[in-house]
């Protein structure tokens, strides 16, 4: 089982207090990782595709689109080949990652970008941790 | 062989009829009783003895489940050529046209998606350049 986000948790995970008591085969340290992160894992894996990104680029141009207007916006103006199927699939792991959230208003049904899961990630790299106790470096 | 006609399938004829003639701006050509139905046509006024839309009844049982899953995926069941789809969108939202897309710049066409009001959505669209 990998999880993509372990190594980048394992290296402020092991400083905290305690630590050490815990179970330390490499296999234990991997699922307790993995419970935690594994949201954040869905959302790497999700940026991690270009045409997960550029869709997330064209609802940030202009919020709530159907299906129809994500693929004609990729295939007209980014000359994307990927089919409706394909899109309707990337659109999915975008929802799994929380990234995005389909909305149905009466007959139609409405794509919207969710920035919140980006927050922890951005957050997690944008702090000093000199200035956090909790964090200094034994 | 020509292609003389375009179709659309819709709830009702009789509002199908008032939608695609009072908003849209198309012309009644024909309309001839069918049973409980109408062979009825409309064209554009700037093409009389062009393509005739034939607004056909829905009753068949496959269409209602094909047309619901169309519209919510916001897939337009055809698509009419305009001159400014900008000019177009902002004159049929003034006489409360719902739509599904604002008018969106994608490159060598522009275009808009609205909601016909029998169970279609229908795009416009207009050439850049």
């Amino acid at each position: 089982m990998a999880c993509p986000s372990a190594a980048i948790l394992d290296s402020w995970v092991s400083v905290l207090p305690g630590w050490r008591s815990f179970p330390s085969t490499y296999l234990d340290r991997q699922a307790l990782t993995c419970v935690t992160c594994s949201r954040v894992g869905d959302v790497f894996k999700a940026l991690a595709d270009p045409t997960r990104r550029i869709i997330l680029d064209e609802l940030t141009d202009r919020n709530g689109q159907t299906l129809f207007e994500i693929c004609s916006r990729l295939t007209t103006k980014h000359h994307l080949g990927s089919s409706r199927q394909a899109i309707s699939q990337h659109l999915d792991v975008l929802e799994t990652a929380g990234l995005v959230e389909t909305r149905r208003e009466g007959r139609y049904k409405f794509h919207y970008i969710n920035t919140r899961p980006l927050e922890p990630i951005i957050e997690r790299w944008l702090k000093k941790p000199e200035k956090d106790g909790l964090y200094r470096r034994p | 062989m020509r292609i003389n006609l375009a179709s659309v399938l819709v709830d009702d004829q009789e509002k199908a009829l008032r939608f695609y003639s009072d908003v849209l701006g198309f012309v009644k050509k024909h309309d001839i009783p069918v049973g409980e139905d109408r062979w009825l046509t409309v064209v554009s006024p700037q093409d009389p003895d062009g393509t005739e839309l034939v607004l056909e009844p829905s009753s068949h049982p496959a269409v209602k489940p094909f047309k619901e899953a169309l519209v919510a995926d916001g897939i337009p069941y055809t698509s009419f050529a305009v001159d400014d789809v900008k000019a177009e969108y902002e004159r049929l939202r003034g006489v409360g046209v719902r739509f599904t897309q604002e008018p969106v710049d994608m490159g060598p066409v522009t275009t808009a998606v609205l909601d016909d009001t029998c169970g279609n959505l229908v795009q416009i669209a207009h050439q850049v350049g």
